[in-house]
């Protein structure tokens, strides 16, 4: 093991300085993706009782055309906040403090409010987590299927009615024509979020970006929004950034995988290989506490501890508290001062943020592997 | 839809008679022999009365019939519209009572009219930008309205716009004109609960998925508020609105008597005072009647305005 160097400097500096591109991009190893989304050192504050509180800490991330992205990690990592922060849709106390979004290089950040009210609908969509409640109760849901049309491509209230039939029968909704002039609370959760995929692709968008769409559904309903969510990424040749607590669901749709904890991207890769082979010790322990396989005294793996309270103020690495190797590696000291950066791992699309495995102290044993679906 | 009326509308009718059944009794409960206070109304005084006359009053008005049956009596008459006769001044109840409710009325709604079309967008504003300094600025001024009594702002609108300035009629209901000093002052107390509902009510509102859904369908925020926002926001504001107009008919007795309108709360005001009772008993049915009524109006225009409340009465 190597101590030299201080690593708060490697942290920072981009590992392949000559890319034109981001540097994680330029590691991509695979026949790299145009990219649609970059992400880069993004960092949101909320206001709290103790102060302004980083929500997202500096995260990268990149998305590319056509690339299905799953974002994971615990309650509370930023996942809903970096997707908001994309749609430029935070709540009105979020701030973003530093960092840049782009949609095919341009600064999504920098453009006016009324620019950006283009970008959503037409370029950017989004699907929520509780499908009836993001309906207006009080307005029938094929009017609201047809508002990206009428207010964004000014199609007539008439042409949008029929285009919002046509697209409710295309996510098989049965009795389009009937079900279009329903109200939110005649609709099943199931129901409501295939007229929220109607709407969310009315407008021909480059980017989906799902916040846990299945999560408060019923499970055999869940895997029906599911196929049709792919279906209609695939056929489109959509993006998407998939928010997801189910690792099931990311082994099977997504492409990569980006692993959040406490607002800071910790492991980020190819999903067979975060699933199969997790670097980060928060993502094995993720993973681990995923499985439903029983321990050996019966009971479900959890990750023990919590994750740092929001306020307090963060030295070293975020998960310190948490892990085991730091302190059976004899590392702990080091852990606990100084932050480590996110490196690429052996394969170039694959990247960790963590001191024992950019050390190589770790034996990353593919132990899982074929123990998921 | 249809059903909801109807059903509201039975609910309504028994609602309707059980007040016609306080209204008549209440005065019973007050003090004394109806009859005495018959013969005391009509002369003004506490004279030492004859028994044989207090007895003959008593059977003119069929008072010594039981209370059941005075009460079947009254109501067969008043759905006719004849509410017997002012025990002060013998003129028809229903024509005292009706004229009086009908300036009343007026008076209400043009108060709470003019609360509405301010605090409505006030609160909006406030909402749109909350907690920052243009709503603060719009809660503490509405916050200070609320705390100025109208027997103070009354006397002192009189003096600033009638006497100084001469714009407006003193006092009286003479002309449409005379409506405006009261109903300017009778305004401020609603508005500012108003204000106060729409801004919590909008911050709730903007607050809800839907909005940020439609915000992501590309809606600018405008359109956000005058498609999705306004509707779902209005529904606290419309109630309030209504009990306030149902709790303003029978009583504005300050501003009546301060500004002499012949309207209810001053009309009830007197016959309090003169023991009249049946102007009592038809005012106090007019008055909750009316409420009533308003409220049941109230409850359809909420299905109307969010069909989701009907859900509840779709299988029963
Ligand atoms: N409206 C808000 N006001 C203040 N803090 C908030 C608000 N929403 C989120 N936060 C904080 O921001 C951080 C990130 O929250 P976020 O909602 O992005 O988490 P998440 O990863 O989506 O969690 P979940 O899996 O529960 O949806 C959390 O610490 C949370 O406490
Ligand atoms: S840096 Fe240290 S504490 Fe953090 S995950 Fe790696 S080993 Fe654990
Ligand atoms: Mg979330």
């Amino acid at each position: 093991m190597s101590l030299s160097g201080s690593p708060a400097d490697r942290a920072s500096v981009p590992p392949v300085a000559t890319s034109a591109t981001s540097p994680i991009a330029a590691l991509d190893a695979a026949p790299a993706r145009e990219p649609l989304i970059e992400i880069r050192n993004l960092r949101v504050q909320l206001p709290t009782r103790d102060g302004l509180v980083s929500a997202i800490d500096g995260i990268d991330l990149t998305i590319g055309r056509g690339e299905i992205v799953a974002l994971v990690g615990e309650s509370g990592s930023g996942k809903s906040m970096t997707a908001l922060s994309i749609a430029r849709l935070l709540p009105p106390a979020a701030k973003v403090v530093s960092g840049t979004i782009l949609l095919d290089g341009v600064d999504l950040l920098k453009l006016t409010d009324r620019e950006m009210d283009r970008v959503r609908g037409s370029r950017i969509a989004m699907l929520f987590q509780q499908p009836k409640a993001t309906l207006d109760p009080t307005s029938r849901v094929g009017e609201q299927v047809g508002e990206t049309l009428r207010f964004q491509r000014h199609v007539g209230r008439r042409q949008a009615w029929a285009r919002s039939v046509e697209l409710l029968a295309d996510v098989g909704i049965p009795e389009a024509d009937r079900r279009a002039r329903a109200y939110a609370h005649q609709l099943s959760g199931g129901m409501a979020q295939r007229v929220m995929t109607a709407a969310a692709i009315s407008g021909e968008p480059e980017l989906l970006i799902a916040d846990e769409p299945t999560t408060a559904l019923d499970v055999t309903v869940q895997a029906q929004i599911l196929r049709l969510l792919t279906t209609k990424v695939r056929d489109h040749g959509l993006s998407m950034l998939l928010i997801t607590h189910d690792l099931g669901i990311v082994s099977t749709i997504a492409d990569r995988v980006v692993v959040l904890y406490a607002g800071k991207v910790v492991e980020d890769g190819p999903t067979a290989r975060i699933i199969n082979e997790p670097n980060h010790p928060y993502t094995e322990a993720l993973m681990r506490s995923s499985l439903l396989i029983p321990l050996a005294d019966g009971r479900l793996y959890a990750i023990p501890g919590g994750t740092p309270p929001p306020g307090e103020e963060l030295v070293g690495c975020r998960f310190r508290a948490r892990c085991h190797y730091a302190d059976e590696l004899g590392i702990a000291d080091r852990c606990a001062a100084v932050e480590p950066g996110l490196h690429a791992c052996e394969s170039d699309a694959h990247h960790c943020r963590c001191w024992a495995v950019e050390d190589g102290l770790i034996q990353v044993q593919p132990a899982s592997a074929g123990s998921l679906p | 839809m249809a059903r909801f009326i109807v059903r509201r509308t039975i609910f309504l009718l028994a609602t309707l008679f059980a007040v016609s059944v306080l209204a008549f009794v209440m005065p019973y409960f007050g003090e004394g022999d109806p009859a005495r206070m018959i013969l005391r109304a009509r002369m003004g005084g506490e004279l030492a009365l004859d028994p044989a006359v207090v007895e003959a009053v008593r059977r003119q008005f069929g008072l010594d019939q039981p209370i059941p049956i005075q009460y079947l009596r009254w109501l067969e008459a008043a759905v006719t519209g004849d509410f017997g006769q002012s025990f002060t001044n013998r003129q028809p109840v229903g024509g005292i009572v009706l004229r009086a409710l009908g300036v009343s009325f007026l008076l209400a709604l043009a108060a709470l009219v003019l609360a509405t079309i301010i605090a409505v967008p006030l609160g909006i504003l406030a909402a749109l930008r909350s907690g920052g300094r243009r709503d603060s600025v719009i809660v503490t001024l509405t916050q200070g309205l609320v705390a100025l009594p109208e027997y103070w702002l009354a006397p002192l609108g009189m003096l600033v716009f009638a006497l100084w300035l001469g714009w407006l009629p003193a006092a009286g209901w003479t002309s449409p004109i005379s409506v405006i000093l009261p109903a300017s002052v009778l305004c401020l107390r609603p508005l500012a609960y108003l204000l106060g509902v729409t801004r919590a009510s909008m911050i709730t509102v903007l607050e809800s998925p839907y909005i940020t859904a439609a915000r992501s369908r590309g809606l600018s925020q405008f359109l956000t508020l005058r498609r999705h926002g306004l509707k779902n926001a209005m529904v606290p504001v419309m109630t309030l609105f209504s009990i306030w107009l149902a709790g303003t008919l029978g009583g504005s007795v300050v501003i009546e008597v301060i500004f002499n309108i012949p309207g209810l709360g001053r009309v009830m005001y007197e016959a309090v005072v003169n023991a009249d009772m049946p102007v009592v008993q038809a005012g106090v049915l007019a008055t909750v009647g009316l409420a009533i009524v308003i409220n049941t109006l109230t409850d359809i225009g909420y299905a109307a305005l969010n069909p989701a409340i009907l859900v509840g009465e779709s299988n029963g």
